[in-house]
């Protein structure tokens, strides 16, 4: 009988693939890390609860699929969580017309206090404006920028999950940054 | 150039924020657990389901609807208990047992050994099923269970939100989630809203925007669908609105998975 509290990272996920306990001790080890993520990423409570299950459900599904030569396990969960984060936002967009937000504005909010437009695809916690601004970039940029900046891993980490050199990473940061800029200026403007 | 940026990416990264409740992490757990080719119970989560199987089957019996199957709007309408506090029905199970007793789920030792019928604990609560079982979204909800009347004493708790006073039923089919209610039966509600919950039910009216799912401005309607993919069990509410904007009736918390 393994004490699943003591095994280290690699060699628990080596026996989460065949044994569900260590698998919930993966889970417990790491749930908290992966919830603060998805919420300091999305600024959103319900959220964040969503995409912390799905990313252990999409977990347990492609533990196979893991490769500790790439990186840590908590680093692959948060790119798992970031991309789960960018499909909600274009699912939300797709339903997010016109025609729904008049309805919720005279229904809700009331004629004195309207909620902004974005209501159904900004955070309503943290810096609303840049975790909106990131969510129009591409699927590249917004992953790089999250896992660098939000969920704070080295560039080394971020480069071996994105399966790209360090340098690469690095001028790929570059230029998700500029990307984010012209898109906090195209908003401001507007 | 772009240091101002980085700052601020990584202020939002170090952003201080709540830890996620033990219910939910158990929440989290039992849908793990659920998941086909995963069925044997992780030790730690199987107790919890257990319990979540009890609260279900609770609430399907406790119920308040009228014995026409029509919604009627709670008279006095801020004057009753608001859902943190339980309605003083005849039955032990009510709205305000969803907010104690998933709180008690996280305190059952892990390690023991419940056997809980896959994907029980986050299916329907459509009245008159028994736990877990779903029902076409077509199908009324079954004849109610009685209630006598009030007997408690009035909360003291702000009167802004009603008594849950009807239930609604959801099922999933495929990306979206329907939900089904009874004909509104009453006067003064003009709408319906969908609200995203959590156990406690709804706390404040009128609700954060982020967490309105569906406006339904047809106060006839009996059913609405919204899009979720995700499987993630969630809470919801159902809110009849008046022309004042106001609560006017809302269902108990329904979970969809």
């Amino acid at each position: 009988m393994h004490d699943l509290s003591e095994i280290g990272e690699r060699s628990l996920v080596d026996l989460a693939r065949r044994d569900r306990d260590a698998f919930a001790e993966l889970y417990r080890r790491n749930v908290q890390a992966v919830h603060a993520f998805a919420r300091r990423r999305t600024g959103a409570a319900a959220d964040a609860e969503d995409i912390t299950a799905v990313t252990f459900e999409r977990a347990l599904r492609s533990l196979h699929r893991f490769d500790p030569a790439r990186g840590s396990f908590v680093a692959w969960l948060y790119r798992i969580a970031t991309n789960e984060i960018i499909d909600q936002a274009r699912r939300r967009q797709r339903r997010n017309t016109p025609r729904n937000q008049a309805i919720l504005r005279a229904v809700v909010a009331g004629e004195e206090a309207d909620p902004p437009d974005a209501a159904f695809t900004a955070g309503t916690e943290g810096d609303g404006e840049l975790l909106a601004a990131l969510n129009t970039l591409n699927d590249r940029y917004n992953t790089v920028l999250s896992l660098r900046f939000i969920a704070g891993l080295e560039v080394a980490d971020v480069a071996a999950h994105l399966g790209i050199t360090a340098g690469n990473c690095a001028v790929l940061t570059h230029r998700a940054l500029a990307a984010l800029r012209r898109q906090l200026e195209k908003g401001q403007a507007s | 150039m772009n240091d101002d940026l980085e700052r601020r990416l990584e202020q939002a990264g170090r952003r201080a924020v709540p830890l996620l409740g033990a219910d939910r992490v158990d929440d989290i757990a039992r849908r793990l657990d659920a998941r086909p080719g995963h069925r044997r119970a992780i030790p730690w989560a199987a107790a919890a389901a257990a319990a979540a199987v009890l609260i279900v089957v609770g609430v399907a019996v406790a119920f308040r609807r009228d014995g026409g199957g029509t919604l009627q709007p709670v008279s006095p309408p801020m004057d009753t208990a608001t859902p943190t506090s339980p309605p003083p029905t005849s039955t032990t199970t009510s709205a305000g047992s969803l907010v104690t007793v998933p709180a008690a789920t996280t305190a059952v030792p892990q390690g023991q050994a419940t056997t809980v019928p896959p994907g029980g604990p986050t299916s329907t609560t459509q009245p008159g099923t028994s736990g877990g079982g779903t029902q076409p979204a077509t199908t009324p909800p079954t004849a109610p269970t009685t209630t006598s009347p009030p007997t408690a004493p009035p909360t003291t708790a702000p009167p802004v939100i009603p008594a849950p006073s009807f239930t609604v039923g959801v099922q999933r089919i495929g990306d979206r989630l329907v939900f089904t209610w009874p004909p509104y039966g009453g006067s003064d509600g003009t709408q319906f809203v969908l609200v995203r919950v959590t156990a406690a039910g709804l706390q404040h009216w009128p609700v954060d925007p982020t967490r309105v799912a569906r406006v339904v401005p047809d106060i006839g309607a009996t059913r609405t669908t919204i899009d979720k993919p995700d499987t993630t069990r969630a809470a919801w509410q159902l809110v009849v609105v008046g022309a004042d904007r106001q609560v006017v009736a809302i269902s108990q918390v329904v979970f969809s998975n």
